[in-house]
């Protein structure tokens, strides 16, 4: 785990190491924060290149943001999605719901 | 024309014809023996009011009675049951029985507010009335009666069969010739604690009213398998239902049960031929099940359960008389032809061999049910448990904390040793999704149990809380419920087991591990 301390244009949320039970509460907590303090419609991009492991606790933090986005007219991006992550998202039928940005 | 419409415009022509003021038709009700307003011209408050008449009883109810056309003189209430004729100011009435083919369908009849009398003839136009209202009224019911038996044959036979670890079934259901559905019927069912019960039966009698019965006591026999008894104590408390609530029926049936992984099996039997069992290398046999009496028939009898050992690649094969039974032999040479006909091979096959060497290409003249299961061949290996299994097995407990699925992830990859890539991200996927389950629902700690047997793991998750598992099919928003169909998806076969109460619950799963051709992630 690791924080976003620069300053990107779009807002960004860095993730690494393991998203699971322990960690997937802290991840939505950042996520939302950054997009409370966006302007309205800037998307939120989450960058998972450094995700070791994810698992259905880290696919409902990734859900509870993109529901926390759509209530104020954003959207939740991926970026860097590893390959096991990427095929996890399309077993549990999500891939569609989350757009990569690269 | 709709039946309604066709009396409608047969009473008011009626009416012409004979001069009369009135016309109703009252149909015949099996099921309370009493006369119901169906139809009615110049009193159609009769049929608004859903007017009932037993039979025996007032005008209408004794042409029932009699099957005998009836002329009144006098209306009032000492010659009339319903007071909404005498209160119309009927003056005289003429009625004649609905019958066809010696069968009481109903009762036609008119009246006039005039104290003019009806004659020999007006009575005999109108029993010719009644013979063609009483040939339109049947031909209705019975399409009415293959339509709803339709319905019922669709909404009665099981939609598919089980998927239950460890075992293969398999079901044939045949009615007799030119029918829907009968009497006959298999069940297979899995029930919270693990059980799963198989039955087949048969209800006496034919057509629509046995495949009603039919239907309940399937019913009730699930109800109370659900209680958790064994078989013959499901039978008697079925029993008891049918003789309270289904007087003059008679069933047979066969139920038998067993847990995980199906080795033994408890059978009981209302009157019913016994099941067949087959196992590899072994001649094929009757199952010893000493039947009770049929269900319905003594009322109360003490009912004992048998045991049965079924070995890997064991089969048990359960079927209703219309399998065995022919018009010219006795039903021994029927049962020794079935046993000839049964072998311990895939239950798919077997159900096809015996409905050929049995069934052939007669039309049967009774209904045929089918419900053959084998447990898994030795060969392609028993669905293992880790607990069982003589692999290294590792168990390591776990506190219910969040940051256990970590440390039970990591546990599990050492246990279980060098693995392909794809089955190493799977493993690890698969245990933290039982982990965080057991840590959120269970709320107690939880044991993990991994063992490693050649190509395959088995994972056993078990903990004591009292939270239930549930397979969910969540919404693209929903944010729970993917941890079990993870590992549904995911798992080469995997289950629950109720320990108990108070006991807790296993959540297990194998994954065979070899050569990394799993889907998912490479």
């Amino acid at each position: 785990m690791t924080a976003p301390p620069e300053q990107p244009p779009a807002a960004m949320l860095r993730l690494s190491g393991d998203i699971d039970l322990a960690t997937a509460d802290d991840v939505v907590t950042r996520g939302a924060n950054l997009l409370t303090h966006s302007a309205p419609g800037v998307p939120l991009i989450v960058d998972l290149g450094g995700v070791t492991f994810l698992d259905s606790s880290g696919l409902s933090a990734l859900v509870r943001l993109r529901r926390t986005a759509e209530a104020q007219g954003s959207q939740v991006l991926l970026r860097d999605v590893p390959e096991r992550v990427a095929a996890l998202l399309e077993l549990s039928g999500l891939a569609e719901y989350f757009p990569t940005a690269n | 024309m709709d039946i309604d419409e066709l009396l409608s415009e047969v009473l008011e022509r009626l009416r012409g014809i004979l001069d009369a003021d009135t016309a109703a038709v009252l149909l015949h009700e099996e099921g309370t023996n009493e006369l119901v307003a169906r139809a009615a011209r110049g009193l159609e408050e009769e049929v608004r009011q859903g007017v009932r008449v037993p039979i025996g009883v007032g005008f209408a109810g004794r042409i029932a009675a009699n099957r005998q056309p009836v002329r009144l003189h006098r209306v009032d209430e000492t010659t009339v049951a319903n007071p909404i004729l005498w209160d119309k100011g009927i003056q005289r009435m003429l009625g004649v029985p609905l019958m066809l083919g010696g069968r009481l369908l109903g009762v036609l009849h008119v009246g006039r507010l005039a104290p003019r009398d009806f004659t020999i003839d007006d009575e005999e136009l109108l029993q010719v009335a009644a013979e063609r209202v009483a040939a339109a009224i049947r031909t209705r019911q019975y399409a009415v009666e293959a339509a709803a038996a339709g319905m019922l044959e669709r909404s009665l036979l099981p939609v598919r069969l089980p998927n239950v670890p460890g075992l293969q079934l398999s079901a044939r259901y045949v009615p007799a010739e030119n029918r829907a559905i009968g009497g006959d019927w298999y069940d297979a069912f899995t029930l919270p604690d693990g059980a799963l019960w198989v039955i087949t039966g048969d209800v006496a009698g034919h057509g629509l009213h046995a495949a009603v019965v039919m239907g309940r006591v399937k019913s009730a026999l699930r109800a109370y398998a659900l209680l958790g008894d064994s078989p013959a104590h499901v039978l008697e408390l079925t029993d008891r239902k049918v003789e309270h609530f289904e007087i003059g029926a008679m069933v047979t049936v066969v139920c038998a049960r067993a847990y995980r992984p199906f080795a033994d099996w408890t059978i009981s039997s209302a009157g019913h031929l016994p099941p067949v069992v087959a196992a590899p290398g072994v001649p094929t046999t009757l199952a010893a099940v000493q039947p009770g009496p049929p269900l319905g028939t003594v009322g109360m009898a003490p009912r004992e359960d048998a045991h049965l050992e079924l070995p890997p690649g064991g089969l048990l094969l359960l079927y209703t008389d219309g399998l065995v039974e022919r018009r010219d032999e006795a039903i021994g040479a029927g049962l020794e032809r079935l046993r000839d006909a049964v072998r311990a091979a895939h239950p798919a096959t077997v159900s096809r061999e015996v409905m050929q060497h049995l069934v052939g290409s007669d039309t049967p003249l009774d209904d045929i049910a089918l419900l053959v299961l084998r447990r898994h061949p030795p060969v392609a290996g028993d669905v293992p448990t880790a607990a069982a299994t003589t692999a290294k097995l590792r168990v390591r407990e776990f506190a219910a904390d969040s940051d256990s699925t970590r440390a039970a992830r990591r546990f599990a990859l050492e246990a279980a040793g060098p693995l392909p890539p794809a089955a190493h991200d799977t493993l690890e996927l698969l245990v933290s999704e039982l982990a965080t389950n057991a840590v959120i629902h269970g709320g107690t700690p939880f044991r993990l149990a991994v063992a490693r047997h050649a190509s395959t793991v088995i994972v056993e998750v078990s903990d004591t809380g009292t939270g239930e598992v549930s397979l969910h099919d969540p919404a693209a928003s929903d944010p729970h419920g993917r941890g079990l169909r993870i590992v549904a998806r995911l798992a080469d076969s995997w289950g629950v087991h109720n320990n108990g109460p108070s006991l807790g619950k296993t959540v297990w799963f194998r994954l065979d591990v070899a050569g990394g051709t799993l889907e998912f992630s490479s």
